[in-house]
């Protein structure tokens, strides 16, 4: 069976572990634990041809002050960006992460703008109309509260990561 | 001046063209030689290139052993039967030695864990792991073993990814590619804390330690060899695994090199990776090879107990097949027969003419077995069963005065009866009206007997009645008169009567004639005077002058007694008033007076040793006659009738 290592980065309590925990183990809190360093899941994505384990490196929040251990994204197939659309500067902080990330390495990054169960923030459609666009390979919204987009996030991953060498 | 030397370097232009020339281009021709010879020169040393290579370097058996697993599996599959034509005669031994393996195997795990669980140093063991917070299979290898490598990692450096592993016990493997993505991590980690300024110095993690592991690595170009390993290991274990790992890399540099997530090109590496499983037995462990008494005492303690129930059950077993197989009997159906609670419970219907139910079980030899019956009752309808009823009727007859059934059984389809009758009784057949039996059902076997039922006693004092006509009865009282004879008659037939009657009541009334005695006067006044007389020849003799008794006349004197005794009980029969005379006397010689007090002191003598003997004193009187001629020195008797001289004096007195 095939492996993909796929890293999820994202500023601080955007909800990466949470749509991580959603995905693997099916589950949601809301109580928020901050995670330090790394934490490393899997799980197997069926295709319709083959199966793709997923590796998933759920990588601590990064914020505009600090970068991200660089070895981390080290022969990942798809990197993850994930932002709260209840909070603008978790997507300026995304896009940051996103430049340095192409800097280090060509992968393709797919955007996802998770609480989508939030409202937005005041001009957050024209902020991401404006800025985001070419960087990324696939923009998804999700919530892992409410289990929405979740499943379709990691299908799309495991199919990009297959077409990515 | 010119010089005419060639030039170096032309002239090793002129050996090049040469070389080109013999050798051809690019030695083209000595390549052509070789490459139509290849097939001879590798054939002649193909063998020993490979031997020399794997004793260099073991890689061939390595590169070739999944090559040949290949061929063979495809062999295999193409040419099953073949397959099976010649593995079939070989199958069997090796089950058979698979299964003693297993059981030797498997009786010496049972007698470790047994030893390391019922004796003192498992007890202390399973006391330390519990307290050490270590389960305590673990806890005993690490007893057990110096160390053991439990598991083997293979990674892929640059994705972090787990390309191969294999595990020593299947049941504690981990989840390798999350430990092999957290191990990078953590490299990296520590990699980057511990930053070198010489940046082709890179930081690797070499050993992970925690309390029941160590986690050597290994680190390769591409890849890395992770070992988990318990116990204190050796050095020689870090050359082990890096001498595999340096073997992958050079197998498998290019899969290595290319690894886009697809592991499948590293399944082939589990043989590398198996020879990193090593592991080494305490000494004290292996030395001790002892035969395992404590397993081959619990399976035979197991086998007794299985065996032990196993023939109860058994016997149980045949103890039922026994009772299902008895002959049917008569009026008894069996319903069920089975075992319940170590007894056996039977079930059955029984007519109650039939014998009894733990009578014909006992047919079946059942000793010492519980058994149970559930009776039901019910009418059978079997032939002998009907026979049967009649004497069972018969038997039931109420009882009849004077009539005994001693035996009542079935004979030649009639009822053969044999009965005690007395006389009096009622006929057998009357009796026997009540059973609605006909008499030639029957057949009556009577004997006559005295019957002493008292129901019967009216009839017999009726016959008595008859007997004595010279009686009058009424209401079970005889009265009138009978002889004497005749009435000690019907005495004793009356005393043959049961002791319910009162005998006394019944004959009171009858009176006795009186009856003429014999002359008993006459013969007791002969008796009396024979007595007499006998008393009166008696005398007693004393010495002269003397009134003592002598030792004879004493002994005599205890006759006279009993004399004097007869005389006086004939007497008194005889209404006669008697006096008894005691006379003494003495010889002529001396006084007179003296003869008279010593024959009187010679009769008071006799008189005292008769009263001592019993006499009554007041019939006798001593009397002292003197002297007398003849009948001297002696004592004489003289009875004498009081009555009859009264009577005399009397008659004497009237005639006056």
């Amino acid at each position: 069976m095939i492996q993909k290592k796929v890293c999820i980065f994202g500023a601080s309590a955007v909800g990466k572990t949470s749509l991580v925990n959603r995905y693997v183990a099916g589950i949601f809190n809301d109580k928020y634990l901050t995670s330090i360093g790394v934490k490393i899941d899997k799980k197997i994505v069926k295709l319709n041809d083959n199966n793709v384990q997923l590796m998933l490196w759920d990588i601590e929040g990064i914020d505009r002050y600090s970068g991200f251990n660089r070895k981390f994204i080290r022969g990942a197939s798809v990197a993850i960006v994930v932002v709260d659309q209840s909070r603008i500067q978790s997507f300026q902080d995304g896009l940051e992460i996103t430049r340095m990330l192409k800097q280090e390495q060509e992968i393709p990054v797919i955007l996802v703008i998770n609480k989508s169960d939030l409202p937005p923030a005041d001009a957050w459609h024209s902020i991401l109309e404006n800025e985001s666009p070419s960087l990324f390979e696939a923009q998804l919204q999700t919530s892992a509260k409410q289990n929405t987009g979740v499943d379709n996030l990691f299908f799309d991953v495991a199919k990009i990561s297959l077409n990515h060498t | 001046m010119e010089s005419n030397n060639p030039s170096p370097l032309s002239e090793s232009q002129e050996l090049a063209d040469f070389r080109q020339i013999i050798l051809g281009k690019n030695n083209q021709r000595i390549r052509d030689v070789v490459e139509e010879d290849a097939r001879k020169i590798v054939s002649k040393v193909l063998t020993e290139a490979l031997h020399d290579r794997q004793n260099t370097d073991g890689t061939v058996s390595q590169v070739l052993a999944p090559l040949i697993e290949k061929a063979v599996e495809k062999s295999v599959l193409e040419k099953k039967d073949l397959f099976i034509g010649y593995l079939y005669p070989l199958v069997g031994g090796l089950i058979r030695k698979a299964v003693s393996a297993f059981i030797t195997g498997f009786m010496e795990q049972t007698n470790l864990l047994l030893e390391s669980s019922f004796t003192i140093k498992g007890l202390q063991w399973r006391f330390r792991a519990w307290r050490t917070g270590v389960p305590y299979a673990q806890y005993v290898i690490r007893q057990t073993f110096v160390f053991r490598v439990e598991q083997i990692l293979l990674i892929h450096n640059e994705t972090s990814m787990l390309l191969n592993t294999v595990v020593r016990d299947k049941t504690q493997a981990t989840d390798g590619d999350t430990v092999s993505a957290m191990l990078s991590a953590i490299n990296d980690f520590v990699s980057d804390s511990f930053y070198s300024a010489n940046k082709d110095n890179k930081q690797f993690l070499d050993e992970i330690k925690t309390d029941d592991f160590t986690l050597l690595i290994k680190q390769g170009p591409q890849a890395m060899l992770v070992a988990a390993i318990t116990g204190n290991y050796p050095a020689a274990i870090g050359e082990s695994l890096q001498l595999s790992l340096e073997t992958i890399h050079k197998i498998y540099g290019a899969e290595l090199d290319q690894f886009d997530g697809d592991a499948l090109p590293f399944v082939n590496t589990e043989q590398q990776l198996n020879d990193c499983l090593l592991a080494q037995q305490k000494e004290s462990i292996t030395l001790k090879k002892k035969k395992p008494w404590m397993a081959i005492a619990l399976f035979m303690a197991f086998f007794f107990v299985i065996g032990y129930f196993t023939l109860l059950q058994w016997q149980l077993n045949s103890k039922i097949q026994r009772i299902n197989s008895l002959v049917n009997t008569p009026g008894i159906v069996l319903l069920n027969v089975d075992a319940c609670n170590n007894k056996i419970c039977i079930e059955l219907l029984r007519d109650p003419l039939a014998q009894p139910a733990a009578k014909w079980i006992e047919h079946a030899k059942l000793a010492g077995t519980e058994i149970n019956i559930m009776e039901r009752p019910y009418r059978s309808l079997d032939p002998v069963l009907i026979k049967e009823s009649k004497v069972h009727k018969i038997k039931a007859l109420p009882a009849s005065p004077g009539i005994v059934l001693l035996d009542a059984e079935l004979c030649d389809d009639k009822v053969c009866i044999t009965i005690l009758r007395d006389p009096l009784a009622e006929p057998a057949l009357s009796w026997l009206k009540g059973t609605k039996l006909s008499a030639t059902e029957l057949v009556i076997n009577e004997r006559v007997y005295r019957s002493l039922d008292a129901q019967l006693t009216p009839l017999r004092l009726s016959l008595l009645a008859v007997q004595f006509p010279e009686l009058t009865y009424i209401n079970h009282v005889f009265s009138g008169q009978l002889s004497q004879e005749k009435f000690r008659q019907l005495k004793h037939l009356v005393a043959a009567l049961p002791d319910e009657i009162n005998l006394k009541s019944i004959i009171s009334k009858v009176k006795v004639f009186p009856t003429l005695l014999p002359s008993k006067v006459k013969i007791n006044r002969a008796l009396l005077t024979q007595s007499i007389n006998k008393l009166e020849n008696t005398a007693i003799i004393f010495n002269q002058n003397e009134s003592q008794l002598s030792g004879f006349s004493l002994n005599k004197l205890t006759l006279v007694s009993q004399n004097v005794f007869e005389i006086l009980n004939l007497s008194e029969q005889l209404n006669s008033n008697i006096k008894i005379l005691i006379l003494g006397a003495s010889s002529p010689k001396g006084s007179k007076v003296h003869n008279r007090q010593l024959s009187l002191a010679r009769a008071q003598s006799v008189k005292t040793n008769l009263i001592s003997n019993k006499v009554d004193a007041e019939v006798m009187e001593a009397l002292g006659l003197g002297s007398l001629d003849k009948k001297d020195r002696r004592v004489m008797f003289s009875v004498v009738n009081i009555s009859a001289a009264k009577t005399a004096l009397d008659l004497e007195h009237t005639n006056q």
